[in-house]
């Protein structure tokens, strides 16, 4: 390999050379050499982590390991650390003996490292929000492009384990979007629809434009939209960081947020939207209706919830709910409406749960990150979804 | 022969029949499928997305534009690079955070790592045939196809 090149501070050497203990040597040790393979020059501190890796997925090992290792070490987080929601094992048999039978277990692992038990993917809805300007250790695509994109803290797109090893020791390597020069503009993206869809354009920019900071043109987007739409970008494409004019933090203006000149100009139409979605006549085939990929924040169940009241769903409907937000949802009359209408409202993670099932018909979800992940989940907008549900 | 050179960046030397795309890879969406859950497709890749869906990748030096999607990503590679499940190599024109670090947990808490050299792929388009076989030397940055 070739030497490194990161500059240590006096605790961080300390820690590679084992003083604090086998496990934050080999976790120091990991921060570098990611780092060095993008030409880091140094670890950063951390003001927070949050960690993706919440689901026990029994097909797979070294994670788990490496993460009991830590935990019988007694090695503890160093920074306020939350993590991804539950993946639903109480409710499907066959996730709970086939896919997550360790999960009791990583759970309780978990706590005993000292991560904050939120379990959402919305970590920044209440648990663990960030500043401006805060440098971050997050995983979990949709939070870290929600974090660099609509608060303007700085993350790259970090992985599983490695996120655990940023919460361990409370250091970054300092590349990519940290830095200044990587968070300007690339390609312009205009938006000439007539019905928005902030879904379906986050799912269409992820495509087309991969890794791209992209820069859409104005739009009044609210946080939900935003949410769901850089949820979409970042699964559908690797994008950690976009930009819309006039609406999100270091953006005030086009000059602003481009360096240069615009690397590419790409224009998203009402009709590309529509391509999205699946064949009006095939949509009634859909046996169950899927919301809350990334979950659901308070407003957001208020906002679809109310086309609910007083309906009665024809479909199975599943609401997927930022926990605390469920908790707050039990003081409004509006959970037992939903109740009342046949909605399911669920605190875990839809992806996870509804991977493996049997039977229950296909899904017609208006998530572009539910879509793109789940083998049967056709995409619909909000309309489609309200319709075949049976409320609209 | 020939031969290419790319930014060596993860260390180690490999060699296996190529394989190309020019779509980014979601290694997440690609192996957490139902059916990775069956220890004889372990390393098929199920993206329905991607060209590449129902490939086994195992042993194969990989060419790709970038990797996308989730961060289980590390997840995943750790456990093909560390277990021997996986792609031999990856040439790869975007090294990206995700892709990068399941091959260095797998090489720091495993001792096994998995060549990373990241160059131009569009080259690569018409010098990869069915057979060819690529060498990767993650130290130099070499690429090396032969027929």
């Amino acid at each position: 390999m070739r030497e490194s090149c990161i500059e240590l501070t006096k605790e961080q050497q300390a820690y590679r050379d084992g003083d604090a203990g086998l496990e934050l040597q080999l976790a120091t040790e990991t921060l570098i050499r990611y780092g060095k393979a993008f030409s880091a020059e140094r670890l950063v501190p951390i003001v927070s982590a949050h960690l993706a890796g919440s689901f026990a997925i029994s097909a797979y090992s070294g994670y788990y390991e490496l993460f009991d290792r830590l935990v019988a070490a007694g090695v503890r987080v160093r920074v306020p650390t939350t993590v991804n929601p539950h993946p639903g094992h109480d409710y499907s048999l066959p996730n709970r003996w086939l896919v997550f039978r360790r999960q009791e277990h990583h759970e309780r692992q978990l706590e005993r490292l000292g991560v904050m038990l939120n379990f959402s993917c919305v970590c920044y809805y209440e648990a663990n929000v960030p500043r401006f300007g805060d440098i971050l250790g997050w995983a979990e695509s949709s939070a870290v492009i929600y974090a660099n994109s609509v608060i303007g803290a700085r993350t790259n797109r970090h992985s599983i384990m490695i996120d655990v090893c940023m919460a361990v020791t409370g250091w970054t390597p300092d590349f990519g979007l940290l830095q200044d020069e990587h968070r300007k503009g690339d390609v312009l993206v205009k938006l000439d629809v007539d019905e928005m869809d902030a879904c379906a354009v986050g799912y269409l920019v992820g495509r087309r434009l991969v890794n791209k900071v992209p820069v859409l043109t104005h739009y009044p987007f609210d946080a939900t939209e935003l949410k769901n739409m850089g949820a979409a970008m970042a699964a559908a494409g690797g994008i950690g960081l976009f930009h819309v004019v006039g609406a999100t933090p270091e953006a005030p203006t086009l000059d602003a947020v481009f360096h240069r000149e615009p690397e590419e100009t790409i224009t998203i139409t009402q009709q590309d939207l529509d391509a999205l979605r699946l064949e009006r006549s095939q949509q009634a085939e859909a046996g169950m209706i899927v919301f809350g990929c990334p979950q659901m924040t308070l407003e957001e169940v208020q906002q679809i919830g109310r086309h609910f009241v007083g309906k009665k769903v024809k479909r199975r409907v599943l609401f997927h709910v930022v926990p605390s937000a469920l908790t707050q949802l039990r003081e409004l009359p509006l959970h037992n409406q939903l109740i009342e209408a046949g909605v399911e409202l669920y605190r875990h993670c839809p992806l996870a749960s509804l991977s493996l099932r049997f039977g229950g018909g296909r899904i017609l979800t208006p998530s572009g990150k539910l879509h793109y992940y789940l083998q049967d989940a056709d995409y619909g907008n909000l309309d489609d979804a309200l319709r075949i549900a049976g409320v609209r | 022969m020939r031969s290419f050179t790319g930014k060596p960046v993860l260390g180690g030397q490999a060699k296996g029949p190529a394989l190309f795309t020019d779509q980014a890879v979601n290694f997440t969406a690609g192996f957490t499928k139902p059916q990775n859950l069956l220890p004889w497709k372990r390393s098929q890749f199920c993206d329905r997305h991607h060209p590449w869906c129902g490939e086994d990748l195992k042993g194969k030096v990989v060419f790709l534009p970038a990797c996308i999607g989730s961060t289980h990503t590390g997840l995943v590679v750790l456990d093909l690079v560390r277990l021997g499940i996986g792609p031999a190599a990856i040439v790869v024109e975007d090294a990206d955070p995700l892709l990068v670090s399941g091959a260095v947990l797998s090489e720091v808490w495993y001792g096994r790592g998995m060549p990373i050299v990241s160059c131009h792929i569009a080259q690569f388009a018409a010098a990869i045939k069915t057979g060819t076989i690529a060498e990767v030397n993650g130290d130099t940055g070499e690429v090396i196809l032969r027929d």
